[in-house]
């Protein structure tokens, strides 16, 4: 099927303004997005600049603004966008290094600056373990799904407060500081909400709920912030990991093997 | 005071709004399907003026309304023009002190018998 | 290079997203008018001081069709920014948007499980809005 591709051209050394550049050829089924790009590099213009690597929607560097909506280049398929037209943009609200390229230098600060690692009730076990810490499947859920998140920077894109606000840490930290609020391991919770609760943190959400439809992997960063919002309120007791000592018993000869230890 | 306490106070003023707004836009634009009197004939509004019931709920609806707009304003002001946190805060403080001063003269001396 | 930031356009449009993107932008807009209005609303009732003439001469002034309007867009204003404001403080404690689970595609993200209840309370506010109109212009 022949699909004409709209793709935003910003070369900072000559253009003031960035502005669009056809390229028609014909797609074939399961090309994804990123495959119709490195199509055009190969056989077109090896002048277009874009950012990837995996192409298995795992390293988070492909997101762009395809037909209006923040997707992964690698995990769109370019006939199932049902157009003949396809519309290729860098995410908006970052600034825009070439082409497709943002600068994603902001998501990386903002996610630095929630601390984004457990933090732990006592470094020394941490450095030396003397054993390990009990999480049950109930408890890693609470955060597992925050966990996914691969910092493609879609989120970012969509939220409309991050487009007017600068400052405001964006969908991906604060739902990165809520999951390791949630994990049990963690002792880190006072210090992550001091560094959102001011007038351009936390309080900047008004739940629009885009993020949560941008993300490519269904992190949902609207329902990790209103339940970090909520844990401000309702701090119910959240119960902490137990320290598990070792076991250093052999097992009995010719009995089941008992797994490895893992630290 | 810290920005989750700001946000929780205007939180509970929109839910004591929910309620006594409620009850204001009922009465005051509902007056033809409720029956009520024309409320905003003079007579009628010195007669609420001077009972303890609709005393007490202005009041309180001026505080709740007082706070969670002038919060909102900030909230909008602030993420449109991020780099004024001063002057928004100062801006929002004076305007929402005047109201609410002569908001509350209004109310008081109507109560006492203006 | 390029700021490509979206700025207060991006409140308006922004691409395809639900509709609870844009009313974000209704609310704010449902609340900047409100809040105004509550301004005025203090300084047009404080004429009640000057006894019963000066009220009246404050009424006479606000008893036009424009006023009218202005007072019922205040009505839809309010109605809408409290049903609305209902549903953001519910979600906002963690109502109505389900618990973290592990994701299957297609995605089942808090948006959509809090669509009912969009849903509900704009029916709900359809109808205030509907009864106001009654009560404004033809009863």
């Amino acid at each position: 099927m022949k699909v004409r591709f709209k793709i935003w051209r910003y070369d900072p050394a000559k253009d003031v303004q960035p502005y669009f550049q056809d390229y028609t050829f014909d797609v074939k089924e399961g090309m994804t997005v990123l495959d119709c790009l490195y199509y055009i590099k190969e056989n077109i213009d090896a002048t277009l600049a874009f950012r990837a690597s995996c192409r298995m929607g795992i390293c988070g560097s492909c997101a762009m603004y395809i037909n209006k909506k923040p997707r992964l280049a690698c995990e769109t398929q370019a006939l199932s966008l049902g157009t003949d037209v396809i519309e290729i943009a860098p995410l908006p609200n970052y600034k825009n290094i070439k082409d497709l390229v943002p600068d994603l230098t902001p998501l990386f600060e903002k996610h630095k600056n929630v601390k984004p690692y457990v933090i732990p009730e006592n470094e020394q076990e941490f450095i030396n373990p003397t054993g390990e810490y009990s999480q049950t499947p109930a408890e890693l859920e609470e955060y597992l799904q925050f966990a996914y998140c691969i910092k493609c920077g879609a989120c970012l894109a969509a939220c409309p407060t991050v487009g007017t606000t600068p400052d405001f840490p964006g969908p991906q930290a604060l739902a990165q500081a809520y999951r390791y609020n949630a994990d049990n391991r963690d002792f880190g919770e006072k210090e992550r909400k001091v560094q959102v609760d001011n007038p351009k943190g936390l309080w900047r959400c008004h739940m629009a709920g885009a993020c949560a439809e941008a993300c490519p992997k269904g992190v949902d960063p609207a329902l990790a912030i209103q339940l970090f919002k909520r844990s401000f309120f309702f701090t119910g007791r959240k119960p902490k990991a137990r320290l598990i000592p070792l076991n250093k018993e052999k097992p009995a000869r010719g009995g089941i093997k008992a797994p490895e230890p893992t630290v | 005071m810290s920005e989750s306490k700001l946000w929780f106070l205007f939180i509970v003023a929109a839910l004591i709004l929910l309620v006594f707004l409620g009850i204001h836009l009922g009465y005051m634009h509902l007056d033809n399907i409720l029956g009520v009197n024309d409320p905003l004939d003079y007579n009628n509004v010195k007669t609420r003026g001077q009972d303890t019931f609709w005393l007490v709920s202005y009041l309180i609806l001026l505080v709740a309304a007082l706070y969670h707009g002038m919060y909102g304003l900030r909230t909008i002001l602030l993420e449109y023009f991020p780099q004024n946190l001063k002057f928004i805060n100062g801006l929002i403080g004076i305007i929402g002190f005047l109201a609410l001063v002569l908001g509350s003269y209004v109310v008081i001396y109507s109560y006492i018998g203006g | 290079m390029y700021d490509n930031r979206l700025g207060i356009k991006g409140n308006f449009y922004a691409g395809k997203f639900g509709i609870e993107r844009y009313l974000y932008t209704l609310h704010r807009i449902s609340g900047l008018g409100l809040i105004i209005y509550l301004l005025l609303h203090i300084v047009v009732t404080s004429f009640r001081l000057g006894g019963p003439d000066a009220w009246a001469k404050a009424m006479g002034t606000v008893d036009s069709p424009i006023f009218k309007f202005g007072e019922f867009l205040v009505v839809v204003a309010g109605v809408f920014h409290g049903l609305n404001g209902l549903r953001l403080i519910l979600t906002e404690f963690g109502y109505f948007i389900g618990k973290p689970e592990r994701q299957e595609y297609p995605y089942k993200y808090s948006t959509l499980k809090q669509r009912p209840l969009m849903y509900f309370l704009m029916i709900l506010a359809l109808v205030g809005i509907v009864i106001s109109v009654y009560d404004i212009y033809l009863a």
